[in-house]
């Protein structure tokens, strides 16, 4: 096989070819540079390439192995991190221009020293929208994240740059953040596969935040074994994130691909059938066939839910921006800071009884899972937008696009519950949409298996798109 | 009890903007009062929803507990 039919494996399809001494770790570092120098003027995913930290760790993993060596799991494979994780060496933006006035990371993220530890090699920081209040994948300061499937298009966001470069060949997997939906938009606008676990399972140790209720931390990947081994990798309780999880780590090694016998399944009516194109209509439909879905499930008062949502994050927000508000409002991204000093506005009550509707939230989808195992719905109502785009349609009626791209997906992360978003194409091969595999908290494993059978059925894919096309 | 209305976004700007020590560049707020009003109008739907009285917020929030 090629350096470049290589690279367009998954993170442990390299792996496995490194092992069998098909390829060393210096030539896949430098194939995978030489592809990031080829493609990124275009796609915009990277902010940073970190190419001799890359060469570095590549020559480890081939003195490693030639010393006979045990070779970890995601050895040689590519990754990259989104530019709220600490790099050690880097500046972190956080998709700002205030944030590149700070002095470089000391350390790395605890999620990039795990990924290193499974003998994955990171390539660099990734495009993002300002501090990820956002769901497009467009920034300000270094330009659009632009859609490997179509380079007109978003990649959506925030996290538009692991979209970008993972749906575009240049990692196999990316580290992604979610507060509202920020790594299930990009899966289902490039058509990758992303995993927002459990909230708190994964460590948030290290990276730059946004709103600490709600900030989720995951992988995206081309492949529903690449979420389960990375995620796997990067387990375990953390002291430097106060909300990860004292859980011991629940690996599911092999487990994802158990198959569904016996799972209930269901699709989300109500809210979630509301606002829908014929694309989240159509990629709803073939998870359910596939799957032999025909339940549904009502999710109470998931529209209070958004809202909720909507409010905590201003407001955290707000609070958490206040001193660069103060002092250098005018070098946000103006669609952030307006949002921003709104949120500082807030009457306390109004974030108060929104955290007390997620309590009752939370309650009412656990008992909507003492009948059903996995819940279904689409990541988002629409096909990626086309770059600039500020309106859709949806029932009807004229929204403006940003916070409606996140309709779906803001209710399930205001209550924390683990998600993998399968990249479905109900349209052949031109343009991807995602489905919501959501299980109850802390049964990654669940939505794991069911993404696994939609793969294994050749309904969901992610496969490198097309460079040139 | 009557619904909570939501409140006008210019009169909650020029209350409680110089409390917070932001400067507001003139332009920016209509924007503001944009979101302002967005907010408002899904704060009421929220305040509307009758919650009990036993229900204590989520400011920890452990899933599955």
């Amino acid at each position: 096989m090629s350096l470049e039919s290589l690279l367009d494996c998954d993170a442990v399809g390299i792996a496995t070819a490194f092992r069998a001494g098909d390829a060393s770790a210096a030539e896949i570092a430098e194939a995978a540079l030489a592809r990031i120098a080829a493609r990124n003027p275009v796609l915009n995913a990277f902010t940073d390439v970190t190419a001799d930290r890359a060469r570095m760790q590549a020559a480890a993993l081939d003195a490693a192995r030639a010393r006979g060596d045990a070779v970890p799991t995601l050895a040689a494979a590519p990754f990259a991190a989104k530019n709220l994780f600490d790099i050690a060496g880097l500046v972190t933006r956080a998709g700002s221009r205030i944030n590149r006035d700070h002095p470089p990371a000391g350390a790395d993220a605890t999620l990039v020293t795990r990924l290193e530890a499974a003998g994955a090699l990171l390539l660099g920081g990734l495009n993002m929208g300002e501090y990820a209040y956002d769901f497009t994948g467009e920034n300000a300061h270094d330009g659009p994240s632009r859609n490997p499937r179509d380079t007109t298009r978003m990649t959506g966001g925030s996290s538009g740059g692991s979209g970008g470069a993972v749906a575009g060949g240049m990692a196999t997997i990316a580290l992604g953040s979610d507060t509202n939906g920020s790594i299930r938009v990009p899966s289902s606008f490039c058509g990758t596969f992303g995993l927002k676990p459990t909230y708190g399972r994964l460590s948030r140790g290290h990276s730059f935040p946004f709103v600490a209720a709600l900030d989720h931390v995951g992988p995206l990947s081309r492949s529903v074994r690449d979420l389960a081994a990375s995620y796997d990798a990067m387990q375990g309780p953390d002291p430097l994130d106060p909300g990860c999880t004292r859980r011991a780590p629940e690996p599911i090694g092999a487990g994802f691909d158990s198959g569904i016998a016996g799972l209930r399944i269901a699709r989300l009516g109500g809210w979630f059938a509301r606002h829908r194109l014929a694309e989240s209509d159509a990629a709803l439909d073939l998870a359910c066939t596939a799957l032999g879905v025909t339940a549904e499930a009502a999710l109470p008062e998931a529209e209070r839910a958004r809202g909720a949502a909507f409010l905590i994050t201003m407001a955290e927000a707000a609070e958490f921006h206040l001193p660069r508000l103060r002092i250098r409002p005018a070098d946000f991204d103006p669609a952030v800071r307006d949002r921003l000093i709104a949120g500082a506005l807030l009457p306390a009550s109004w974030v108060q009884t929104a955290q007390r509707f997620r309590r009752w939230f939370a309650a009412e989808a656990a008992a909507l899972f003492r009948h059903h195992d996995i819940l279904l719905a689409p990541a988002t109502p629409m096909y990626a937008p086309r770059l600039g785009t500020q309106a859709v349609t949806l029932d009807g009626v004229e929204l403006p696009l940003r916070p409606n791209i996140g309709v779906y997906t803001q209710p399930i992360s205001f209550i924390g519950l683990p998600v993998v978003a399968v990249p479905l194409w109900p349209a052949g091969q031109a343009l991807p949409l995602a489905v919501q595999v959501i299980a109850p908290a802390w049964r990654e494993d669940l939505a794991l298996r069911v993404a696994r059978q939609l793969e294994r059925d050749g309904i969901a894919c992610a496969p490198v798109a097309a460079f040139g096309a | 009890m009557p619904d909570a209305t939501p409140p006008n976004p210019d009169a909650v700007i020029d209350a409680l903007l110089p409390a917070t020590g932001i400067p507001l560049d003139p332009a920016w707020r209509a924007a503001v009062a944009a979101n302002l009003a967005v907010a408002g109008a899904i704060a009421a739907a929220l305040q509307s929803f009758p919650l009990p009285d036993a229900l204590e917020p989520a400011a920890v929030f452990e899933p599955g507990r």
